[in-house]
């Protein structure tokens, strides 16, 4: 394969393909303005004084989306200044037989057994003509510590009612960054609005919503002691999987909670 | 509405198709490229009152989309993503691939993200290599090196055959 077979081949896929949502001018300025009231409004927050040394620093990076607070590159200019190269070669999943992949593996394989009664795993005949495979695991590493953190992806059903739901895992092993706070560290991971902590046998379970996102369902967050923390998402669909959706989520909040204690995920 | 808001809703209405598609590119899903593109817009908007240079907009949207997407990688967040850096499991159960295209967009997507954006920007958006390091903020010598290794890598993933034959050699 060269570049040119290579640039067919990429309008070739891309053809056929049509965003399931795309970005509106409304959308776009609607969260434009969002950010940026959030913006001053953090600003005046700091006072005026530290404004002034952090826009001559120029390194202001106030918005607390994730995504959003990454400072923006210099607009175009006729001078070009050094920036770090690219750093490439980041691992995306780990070769299979590492130990790595066997964590994944074993986190993918221990969410049909941690299912609560009324809730399966999704036939094959249920994901037929998906437009991907809904079950999955990865492995990713990420953040300065290159830290592995592992997912797991199950479609979920109920037994004689159509419709295929998600049970989405994540499991950040000891030394991931995130806050102490169980809450904090939900919250950082969702981006969602409003955490509750509910207590499950002596344990305590962050479960955020996400209002703003009708695409997340509820998340349950829980911190073991040694600093693995493990998140379950559950959704009523397969995100862009072309497949019809349960008609209720899949958990209860009490169950999400539940699923978000299972041993069997606490893979690090 | 505010003569900014107007100029910046045009722009959004022109361009938020070709950013989604090269946003999908880049990370092989379309929740995540929906969101790589608002927060794109939104940075833009931000920075709106100094891009005086029309002309240099495009370019400038897509440094701030291929930069957002490159920092994205590096954070652990949940991310809603579809593709490939993942491993399919339990065929038994009954899915297989509907179509070709997926084939070689699943290549993509395992291609280490630093090359798959020099990818991108050069085979899908044609930028050219001085445009391209200007996007990444990286050298040129940076960008024919990790063309050369995407490429090299798209090789292995894919071997010859199928894309020799989807382009009808």
């Amino acid at each position: 394969m060269n570049e040119q077979e290579l640039r067919g081949a990429l309008r070739d896929a891309m053809a056929e393909v049509v965003p399931p949502r795309p970005v509106t001018a409304n959308s776009a300025l609607t969260r434009a303005h969002r950010a940026q009231r959030r913006r001053r409004a953090n600003l005046a927050g700091i006072g005026v004084g530290a404004v002034v040394v952090a826009l001559v620093a120029g390194a202001v990076t106030l918005n607390s989306h994730p995504w959003e607070g990454t400072a923006e590159p210099s607009p175009p200019s006729n001078t070009h200044t050094s920036a770090p190269p690219l750093t490439g070669g980041e691992s995306d999943n780990a070769p299979v037989g590492s130990p790595e992949y066997a964590r994944g593996k074993n986190l993918l394989a221990a969410v049909p057994a941690a299912l609560p009664s009324g809730l399966v795993p999704a036939s094959g005949q249920q994901l037929t003509g998906a437009k991907f495979d809904p079950r999955r695991h990865e492995e990713i590493q990420a953040g300065p510590s290159k830290q592995w953190i592992y997912r797991a992806r199950e479609p979920v059903a109920r037994p004689g009612q159509p419709g295929v739901g998600e049970v989405d895992v994540q499991v950040f092993g000891p030394g991931n960054g995130l806050p102490i706070d169980v809450c904090a560290a939900a919250q950082n991971l969702t981006h969602g609005a409003a955490c509750t902590l509910k207590q499950v046998g002596g344990k305590s379970v962050a479960l955020v919503s996400h209002p703003d996102d009708t695409r997340l369902g509820a998340a349950a967050v829980y911190r073991y002691a040694d600093g693995t923390v493990v998140g379950v998402v559950h959704s009523s669909s397969v995100y862009g999987a072309g497949l019809p959706g349960l008609a209720q989520p899949p958990l209860t909040d009490d169950q999400l909670a539940n699923l978000a204690l299972s041993p069997g995920f606490k893979v690090v | 509405m505010a003569d900014r808001d107007i100029a910046f809703a045009q722009f959004v209405t022109a361009k938020a198709d070709s950013l989604q598609r090269t946003a999908y590119l880049l990370c092989g899903d379309w929740h995540r490229a929906e969101d790589l593109t608002q927060v794109t817009f939104t940075k833009l908007y931000r920075s709106w009152p100094r891009l005086t240079d029309r002309d240099a907009l495009d370019g400038y949207a897509r440094k701030v989309l291929v930069r957002a997407f490159l920092s994205e990688r590096r954070l652990g967040w949940f991310r809603r993503e579809h593709v490939t850096a993942e491993h399919a499991e339990s065929p038994e159960r009954g899915w297989s691939p509907p179509e070709d295209r997926m084939v070689l967009l699943a290549a993509l997507a395992k291609v280490p993200p630093g090359q798959r954006a020099v990818l991108v920007l050069r085979y899908w958006e044609d930028m050219s290599i001085e445009d391209t390091a200007r996007a990444l903020e990286c050298s040129e010598g940076t960008v024919k090196s990790q063309a050369a290794r995407g490429l090299q890598a798209l090789r292995a993933l894919l071997g010859e055959a199928p894309l020799s034959r989807r382009r009808g050699a």
